[in-house]
């Protein structure tokens, strides 16, 4: 299980549902700057796309190893963002003939300190596949029910059955304010009960934290892939989060503990708690690190 | 005519029925107290029926509810609530007096939960029968969003707030459209149908909250987290629920502002009125008789200028 090499035949698919409600105007901090949580998280996410791009790529040739959906949600709603609509995922190689604007980001420094997305260069250049949203409140429930149609649909394909489950990421800074808990994690149970022969879909849900004070490092304790066995919730929303995550499958187990991270023993959960933009990264990172191109 | 603010009117309706000219069989709900745009508003059982009152807020306030009152007076629907104005009804601080409306719905739930628990053909049949009615009336609600909308146990849809109502169709025209995608996206699959008595009588109301709960000691409001400790001292007289991880806070001194969930003053409590409106994370700062708008973060994005 969870072992299929990503192949022109058995490519795999990624979903990221990103909340885009008004509590994403908050701050954080990435690479030494202060900025709004929308637009860390759209930083980081342009940053994962370029590197599934990269890694699709051989002799100029962009290969259709990667579906990808990504859905913001906000204002009672979800937005389309890749593709323009919301009903379908686009392969990686449909997403490389959009040519988005590139957007320059200056940074003062690298912090050294767990909030960088990239420790070789303090500057870099990002194609902007996803732009910055934070209006409205928090549909999380409609998000993931739209998500579950589509990883559904996408499974249920002939020519997926054998390939890599899905990994949907669910960014959010917390506050879904369209469903119970309970309801959302009977949303969360039903997209991580479709899945291919090679495995359940895997749902990881990323909690951003906030910046305590605008002058000062300050952040809560964060959670990376918490242990199962001693996983200890510090509220209700943190216990729903963990709920409503996957259990990470032992082969993914030597990638997860890469990353870091005081997290006791395996089995591992898929969630991140007050996780900052640059750990947001290394969870995202997980699906293109673990997967094998053959 | 006066117009009253948040705390005045949480004064006044603890007061009630003593601070009521003509309602004397009233039990308020204090504790549904809440505000829209140019109203206060509280939930109260008359005459053993519930009802909904609402109070002008901003000088615009009683131009609507007025504009309302006739374009719905004489109209016989069960899709509309009576909607009537209580001249001067309501005593407030310093003897002064403001009016109230009190619009009397038939009994339902927000339309904002029944969407998941009512089938499409069910929704659809509500939507098509109030959109039917508002025409046969010639009438425009002007506000129709799901929380809005109560729906019976028979799934037939009911009107509130309807103190924008104008004597023209046309003016919901987008709304239903709005309406009709919810329903799409939302609603039950028809062959779900025999989950529908269960699910009507199990629906939870409780929808997830940010981890604060209000708290009141000495007659001032603060904030618990889950576990019940205190994260905000209570020092308010008057603070919203948090949405969006903000609240909105009267002082002991009856000056507004606005807090982030750790009790940081986000906008300061040294104004008139401050209201916050969580679709777009902005403020709307009253200053001496002045507006000006704020972002999320605090920071003033406008002027100070008459009209918000």
């Amino acid at each position: 299980m969870y072992s299929q090499p990503i192949t022109h035949i058995h490519r795999t698919a990624f979903l990221f549902a990103l909340d885009c409600s008004t509590s994403m105007q908050g701050l954080t901090k990435l690479n030494n700057k202060i900025m709004r949580k929308a637009d860390a998280v759209a930083v980081v996410c342009n940053f994962i796309l370029d590197e599934l791009l990269e890694r699709a790529t051989r002799n100029e040739e962009v290969r259709d190893y990667y579906d990808i959906s990504v859905i913001g949600y906000s204002k009672n709603d979800i937005t389309p963002i890749i593709p323009h609509r919301c009903d379908r995922l686009i392969s990686i190689a449909e997403l490389a003939k959009y040519a988005p604007r590139t957007k320059e980001w200056n940074f003062e420094g690298n912090a050294n300190n767990g909030d960088n997305i990239d420790n070789r260069e303090a500057d870099f250049v990002l194609r902007e596949w996803v732009k910055p949203l934070a209006e409205g409140r928090t549909p999380m429930h409609t998000a993931l029910t739209h998500i579950y149609t589509l990883v559904d649909r996408w499974c249920s394909r002939p020519e997926n059955r054998d390939s890599f489950p899905p990994m949907v990421f669910n960014i959010t800074d917390g506050e879904a304010n369209d469903a119970t808990q309970e309801e959302l994690i009977t949303a969360a149970e039903h997209i991580r009960e479709t899945g291919t022969n090679n495995g359940n879909t895997l749902l990881i849900n990323i909690h951003l934290g906030e910046l305590n004070d605008n002058e000062i490092d300050s952040w809560e304790p964060s959670k990376i892939f918490p242990s199962e066995r001693e996983f200890e919730a510090s509220s209700a929303y943190e216990m729903t989060l963990f709920r409503m995550s996957s259990p990470m499958p032992q082969e993914l187990e030597a990638v997860i503990e890469a990353i870091g991270s005081d997290r006791g023993r395996p089995p591992y959960r898929g969630m991140g708690f007050n996780v900052t933009p640059g750990e947001l990264l290394n969870i995202l990172n997980i699906g293109s690190d673990s997967i094998n191109i053959a | 005519m006066d117009i009253t603010t948040i705390v005045e009117f949480r004064e006044a309706i603890q007061q009630a029925p003593k601070s009521l000219l003509s309602l004397k069989d009233i039990e308020v709900e204090v504790e549904t107290l809440s505000h829209t745009r140019h109203f206060a508003e509280c939930w109260a059982t008359l005459d053993k029926r519930r009802v909904v009152i609402y109070a002008p807020i901003t000088p615009q306030a009683m131009s609507y509810a007025e504009r309302a009152e006739d374009a719905l007076r004489g109209k016989n629907s069960r899709a509309l609530s009576s909607f009537t104005i209580y001249r001067n009804e309501l005593l407030l601080g310093n003897s002064r007096r403001c009016s109230i409306i009190v619009e009397r719905p038939l009994r339902g739930t927000p339309l904002t939960e029944m969407l998941y628990t009512l089938t499409n053909e069910r929704l659809t049949a509500g939507l098509c029968s109030l959109r039917n009615s508002l025409n046969d009336n010639n009438l425009s609600h002007n506000n129709l969003r799901p929380e809005n909308i109560l729906v019976d146990n028979t799934a037939a849809w009911h009107c509130i707030r309807q103190y924008y109502t104008t004597a023209a169709t046309g003016g919901d025209n987008a709304a239903f459209e709005h309406l009709e995608r919810l329903i799409a996206r939302h609603a039950l699959a028809d062959e779900e149908s025999n989950e529908l008595h269960d699910t009507l009588s199990t629906y939870s109301t409780e929808t997830t909250k940010p981890n604060r709960e209000r708290c009141e000691e000495l007659g001032l409001v603060g904030f618990n987290n889950e576990r019940g400790e205190r994260v905000i001292e209570c020092k308010y007289l008057w603070a919203s629920d948090f949405e969006e991880g903000r609240s909105m806070v009267i002082s002991r001194e009856r000056r507004a502002g606005l807090i982030d969930s750790d009790g940081r003053e986000v906008i300061e409590t040294r104004y008139d009125e401050v209201e916050y409106d969580p679709n777009t994370g902005r403020s709307w700062v009253l200053n001496d008789g002045l507006w000006a708008e704020f972002d999320y973060l605090g920071n003033q994005i406008s002027g100070w200028g008459e009209e918000s």
